[in-house]
């Protein structure tokens, strides 16, 4: 007996499948593909849809960055050990240069009492701090501290950092305070060359320190240093200011020098503010 | 075909949406940047010829267009384009039952594969003709033929897994 084959099997598609279902979903997806092209729906869509896309695209790179980031903590973890080692060889270093610095200092001030010279004065206080950005205000280089009033700071006091001199605060606020740097046309110090011998008062020059008369008689050439006097009683002697760079003629018995800063505010973040 | 057991289905529903969701976060990483910067292996096809295939979930073409929509929102690169790969998937894997009645393993893993290639066709083309991306590192040919053996290989993974739902 033949068996009885309905027209519904032996059509095509069989199996819960309506051809005419998948044809108007295929029309509907190429129908969509039109407008998207044509209208930048998806765009659109994505911007509504962006409070539930947004967290999954955060979450799954910040699930990847965890690993980059781990990998790089853990580096940075070596390097930091390195760094507290070399910073532990410096400290002992330091502190043998410190103990050679205060016989010095106390043979010093035997050397003074002896030949009724003046007793040359160390800060009293310093006051670390840290910089929250250099700006310009008006035509004035400004940098701003996060140390003020509040934490014994004071107008006038000199700022310096492991490099040499940074400024003077200009005027202290309850809680920052702020600085006049080395290249500010305002600013000016009583400077002495690094070998003790010539004096010299050195100013700011937006882009290099400068001391615009310079007796032509004195020798002086590129790399000399200049350090701060102390006769300003507004810093402390010793600390270094800049290198010649530039030795130019202004007249037949002067010279300009031009001078390289020993620091530039631009390049650290920590600085010290002394009590002298 | 055997019916399945109420603790299988259920198995098989958490593996799709598991796998589903493996497939959104793996679709957002650069995993094989290192082989080139654009490339980034089909994981919804790979799970959609399994879901199609396997039977994962019961499926219909409703479900399957709405899947698209939503990997479209997720992924595509226009709307559209992965709701029509998926309906021609769907299409072709019915096509298949029809005239392959019972086909044996190595034919199912062949059809697979015909499945992935002709999926990722699909969309290369559609993505080409609306985002192209130019290959500097080597022809569309050799992009295609990698993509394809690396969505392969992911497919075998997701089946490695739904046969596991068995407990076999």
């Amino acid at each position: 007996m033949a068996l009885k084959v309905t027209k519904k099997e032996l059509s095509l598609f069989t199996t819960n499948f309506s051809l005419t279902y998948f044809i108007l979903f295929i029309f509907l997806a190429v129908l969509m593909m039109f407008m998207d092209s044509r209208y930048g729906y998806l765009k659109q869509i994505r911007k509504d849809f962006s409070f539930i896309t947004s967290p999954l695209i955060i979450l799954t790179n910040d699930a990847f960055n965890f690993f980059e980031n781990f990998q790089r903590l853990l580096k940075s973890k070596t390097l930091l050990e390195d760094e507290i080692n070399q910073l532990n060889s410096q400290i002992d270093r330091l502190g043998i240069e410190n103990q050679m610095r205060n016989f010095l200092v106390a043979e010093n001030e035997n050397l003074r009492e002896a030949t009724l010279l003046s007793k040359k004065l160390a800060p009293k206080k310093t006051y670390p701090a840290e910089i929250i950005k250099p700006t310009i205000r008006g035509r004035i280089q400004i940098i701003i501290l996060n140390k003020g009033l509040k934490d014994g700071i004071r107008q006038g006091m000199p700022v310096v950092n492991r490099l040499g001199l940074v400024g003077q605060i200009y005027s202290a606020y309850n809680q920052t305070s702020e600085v006049v740097p080395l290249l500010s046309k305002q600013f000016a110090v009583n400077a002495l060359q690094e070998n003790g011998q010539n004096h010299a008062i050195i100013y700011g020059d937006t882009e290099f320190l400068v001391i615009p008369f310079f007796p032509a008689s004195i020798d002086i050439s590129p790399g000399d240093t200049f350090v701060t006097s102390g006769l300003d009683n507004v810093y402390p002697s010793g600390i270094m200011i800049g290198e010649v760079v530039n030795v130019s003629p202004e007249d037949k018995q002067f010279n300009k020098i031009l001078l390289k800063p020993a620091t530039f505010s631009n390049q650290f973040s920590l600085i010290t503010v002394l009590d002298y | 075909m055997l019916k399945k057991s109420h603790a299988v289905k259920v198995k098989q529903q958490k593996l799709f949406i598991g796998l589903f969701l493996f497939s959104i976060f793996f679709s957002f990483i650069s995993l094989f940047s290192f082989i080139n910067s654009n490339f980034y292996p089909e994981y919804f096809i790979a799970l959609m010829v399994l879901t199609i295939s396997s039977n994962l979930i019961s499926i219909n073409i409703t479900k399957i267009f709405l899947l698209g929509v939503i990997v479209d929102i997720l992924i595509g690169s226009i709307l559209g384009q992965y709701t029509i790969t998926f309906l021609l998937l769907y299409g072709l894997q019915v096509f298949s039952q029809k005239y392959f009645l019972m086909p044996s393993k190595a034919q199912s893993i062949l059809l697979k594969f015909l499945s992935i290639s002709f999926g990722i066709i699909i969309v290369t083309i559609i993505s080409q003709n609306f985002n192209p991306i130019l290959y500097t590192n080597g022809s569309l040919l050799n992009y295609l033929i990698l993509e394809i053996a690396i969505t392969f290989f992911i497919l075998i993974i997701f089946q490695i897994f739904y046969e596991r739902t068995y407990g076999t």
